[in-house]
């Protein structure tokens, strides 16, 4: 019986295997498709948001967005959100003109981070010269790596961490579960 | 009675294969370019992980091949199944480890944090939003069924044939793949497809090589059973391979210039460079079995160092984007 019942599960765990498979989605590293504003646009009036389009659809979790301008002030506020391919965010009254850059950093479908920038010029200056500043942004703008770009908008991501354990002694315990229990298995199936 | 070599050199051999592909994957990622979306130690956490993960999983794969290949009833193929089962317990627990640190590592990559401040539903958010995570959910279930039945098979070795035994780690070997960067829009299903076998053969060849070489070296008899059976087989998956490669590899390509001038197309030229190389270490071991000079095992040796070279750069092309 017993051997009978292992076999339908191992072939109910294959059919499972194989409809996932036929569904899943695999798509390859995200690439961003457009902006709003538009990458090295000029726009005359202070935008109340930016949004960023790419070709698959993004996690908001996984979105991180920075807005910063000439003297490293990051306007970005409110949280990011997310609609199948499009990420976009508030940004508050914007200063001073010239040219601003929108960081981001995403998560493709297949797991791996995909971070770069969008620029625009603002020709007049905005509403509010005297915006929140960054809590850290001692380096302008979003450059590639993703450090920089993850603590310009660190108070956002703290936020939205959710409050809880850490999960990685957790971990510890689940491989010292499995190597003992490994060494169990092995230590008493030894045939003197 | 003829063991297999217990000599510190040949326990050394799979060791240096393990450092071997470990390190060629990490060192061709960072060439490849992989590190203008994460940070090194990030880098070093999933690329590691991955190569681990393809690592214990291919040995769990060629382990219950060398299972199948070996002919019924002799003591000696028992006492070699009983190896064989042995090892797959301790194969299947380090992929299943592996595996789920592979999780821990990705999230934070995925997040931009450290692995020390993920928390439980982090972790969740990313195993369920992302098609990779599930995909990774998927592979650590295949490692657990794996283990599962390994422990089994050595309380009884009837209770589990073999056969399903490969079956499953063959499934937890393509999880990743079909789930990574398997398309571009098009041709999705195309594309899935093809890296699946690709995956499956590969595993197959390299996985059954390496094993062939650390069970059935010393044993003469079962060796000439299993050889002709495997060389055959290789045949098959060399062709498997190299046909899903070059169908998976224009298809993300996309163009000449890409395959020369990108990091991805770097990794696709090396691992072309290693796949004739392998073609040519396997015609001279065909060559060497016909002409009835069994010691091809030197050749084999050589072959599947080779081999982990390949893996490394598999998983380092796994993380590079073209």
């Amino acid at each position: 019986m017993t051997r009978v019942a292992l076999r339908l599960l191992a072939a109910t765990v294959a059919a499972c295997v194989a409809l996932l498979l036929g569904a899943a989605p695999a798509f390859a590293h995200t690439r961003l498709e457009s902006s709003d504003p538009g990458d090295k646009s000029s726009v005359d009036t202070a935008p109340a948001s930016v949004s960023l389009t790419f070709n698959e659809a993004i996690s908001a979790e996984f979105a991180t967005l920075s807005v910063v301008a000439p003297y490293c002030t990051n306007y970005q506020s409110g949280p990011v959100s997310a609609s199948n391919g499009q990420v976009s965010t508030a940004v508050s009254p914007l200063g001073p003109a010239g040219v601003y850059e929108i960081g981001y950093r995403v998560v493709s479908d297949d797991g791996h981070p995909v971070s770069g920038k969008v620029s625009f010029t603002l020709t007049t200056a905005g509403p509010g010269a005297a915006a929140a500043p960054a809590t850290a942004a001692p380096t302008a703008a979003a450059a590639p790596a993703p450090a920089p770009a993850t603590t310009a908008v660190d108070p956002q991501a703290d936020s939205r961490s959710s409050g809880g354990a850490p999960i990685w002694p957790w971990l510890v315990g689940a491989v010292i579960l499995v190597a003992a229990g490994a060494a169990v298995a092995l230590r008493l199936s030894r045939r003197s | 009675m003829d063991r297999t070599a217990s000599r510190p050199a040949a326990r050394l051999t799979p060791a240096l294969w393990v450092l071997v592909a470990a390190a060629t994957s990490v060192v061709a990622a960072v060439l490849a370019g992989a590190l203008r979306s994460t940070t090194l130690p990030a880098l070093f956490g999933t690329g590691l992980t991955r190569a681990g993960a393809d690592i214990a999983g291919m040995t769990c794969v060629g382990l219950a091949l060398v299972g199948v290949l070996i002919p019924v009833g002799s003591s000696e193929a028992k006492r070699v199944r009983r190896r064989a089962d042995r090892a797959i317990v301790v194969a299947g627990g380090v992929w299943l480890v592996i595996a789920l640190l592979g999780i821990a590592f990705r999230a934070a990559d995925g997040y931009g944090r450290p692995v020390s401040s993920l928390t439980g539903p982090d972790l969740l958010v990313w195993a369920t939003n992302l098609a990779a995570g599930r995909g990774a959910l998927l592979t650590v279930a295949c490692a657990a069924a794996v283990l599962g039945c390994a422990v089994a098979r050595l309380r009884d070795p009837d209770l589990v044939a073999i056969r399903v035994v490969l079956v499953i780690a063959l499934l937890g070997m393509l999880t990743p793949g079909v789930t990574g960067h398997a398309s571009s829009s098009a041709s999705h299903e195309v594309a899935v497809t093809t890296v699946a076998l690709h995956v499956a053969a590969a595993s197959l060849w390299v996985g059954g090589l390496g094993a062939i070489l650390v069970l059935l070296g010393r044993r003469r008899e079962l060796l000439a059973r299993a050889l002709p059976r495997f060389s055959t087989l290789a045949g098959a998956c060399l062709a498997v391979v190299t046909i899903s490669g070059l169908l998976t590899a224009q298809v993300r390509l996309g163009s000449w210039a890409a395959l020369f001038l990108t990091g991805y197309g770097a990794l696709v030229i090396a691992k072309v460079g290693a796949l004739v190389l392998l073609g040519l270490l396997g015609l001279v071991t065909r060559r060497r079995m016909a002409a009835g000079r069994m010691p091809v095992l030197r050749w084999a040796g050589v072959e599947v160092t080779v081999m982990a070279v390949t893996l490394g750069l598999a998983a380092a092309l796994s993380q590079a984007a073209p």
